[in-house]
């Protein structure tokens, strides 16, 4: 009579436990993929991303914001000049020096470019500024955050000063 | 010089997301699987898992490894289905009333067909029984053939715990095996 082998319970789950095959893993793999394409198009994950902040798109500060938003606005008429009048209006103060910087680093950061206008007279022609896709998408990831573009001054902003008599 | 960034697209959140899935869900079906043990609860299990990735900013413990999160968070959602199908399947029926053949598992060996087969059933009826967690640990351990040491991280315990978890599980196995209707 032949005499049956003692498997250890280790030796048992190593060869029994219940385990889908390679072609059940598979097929599996696809049906849910094609849920989840669809449960895809019911989300907006245009400017989202699985990695990083969250986003696929570039973080603004909010001067960048406004001044992103000015050139933006331009179109092609985009000049240091018109910018900060832009900007002045939204700010209610002298943006000039901040407007200057954040174009400076928003052409680094590849959100807008920049090109030489025409000469005029004798003068150095005038920069003008261009948005860029990358610059739109950064545009639209602050609208998203809730970026506004009118920025109460701090005076009014802060605790009343007066006495309440 | 500064380092060439990838370019962002509408379509990256896609593109990521199917690379993601496409390299994890083999082992995140297999998990849920040994949890669940059904094909169609494995299958809500990653959708679930994959929906709420969409459906949120990831989390700091999902940037930090994306593997191990997904791993981790299938076992939770497979457990939590489980304890769902236990909860409707005891206002159904009584447990007691499970066939489960009697010492099955302890003996078995090549050619006795009738004797796997009733391995192969005692197996499933204890999974059944078995603390889902345990289960997840036996599939990690066993199907998947995860070291202790990752499978400790993947449950946020030390190894030692793993080790005397996984001897539980199959003391708990063996007994449930041995035991028609479990120990319950």
């Amino acid at each position: 009579m032949k005499r049956r082998k003692k498997m250890s319970m280790d030796e048992i789950l190593r060869k029994y436990w219940p385990s889908p095959s390679q072609e059940d893993v598979e097929a599996a793999c696809e049906e849910v993929w094609k849920r989840l394409e669809a449960e895809l198009d019911k989300h907006d994950t245009s400017l989202r991303s699985l990695y990083g902040d969250g986003w696929s798109a570039a973080p603004l500060e909010q001067t960048e914001f406004q001044v992103l938003t000015a050139v933006s606005l331009l179109g092609n008429r985009g000049t240091l000049k018109s910018i900060t009048q832009m900007v002045d209006k939204w700010t209610a103060r002298e943006m000039v020096g901040h407007v200057y910087l954040a174009l400076g680093r928003l052409a680094e950061r590849e959100l807008i470019t920049v090109h030489s206008g025409p000469a005029t007279g004798g003068d150095k022609p005038a920069d003008r500024f261009e948005i860029t896709e990358d610059g739109d998408r950064a545009l639209r990831r602050a609208k998203i955050e809730g970026k506004q573009l009118v920025t109460a001054r701090e005076d009014l902003n802060g605790p009343c000063t007066e006495r309440i008599r | 010089m500064r380092a060439r960034v990838e370019r962002q697209t509408d379509e990256t959140f896609r593109q990521q997301f199917e690379k993601l899935y496409r390299e994890n869900q083999p082992k995140i079906f297999r998990v849920a699987y040994g949890v669940t043990g059904k094909r169609e609860d494995a299958q809500d299990v990653v959708q679930n898992v994959f929906v709420k990735l969409m459906e949120v900013q990831p989390s700091p413990d999902f940037i930090k490894d994306p593997p191990r999160y997904l791993c981790r968070a299938a076992i939770h959602e497979a457990v939590s289905m489980f304890r769902s199908r236990q909860r409707e399947k005891l206002a159904e029926e009584d447990v007691s009333e499970i066939d489960v053949p009697v010492a099955a598992g302890i003996w078995g060996g090549d050619g006795d067909s009738e004797r796997l087969e009733e391995l192969d059933q005692g197996l499933k009826v204890a999974r059944e029984q078995l603390d889902p967690y345990l289960a997840a640990l036996i599939t990690l351990h066993y199907d998947l053939k995860c070291r202790v040491k990752v499978i400790a991280k993947i449950f946020r315990r030390t190894r030692p715990t793993i080790g005397v978890h996984l001897m539980r599980a199959r003391r708990e196995l063996q007994k449930l095996m041995s035991t028609p209707g479990g120990t319950q």
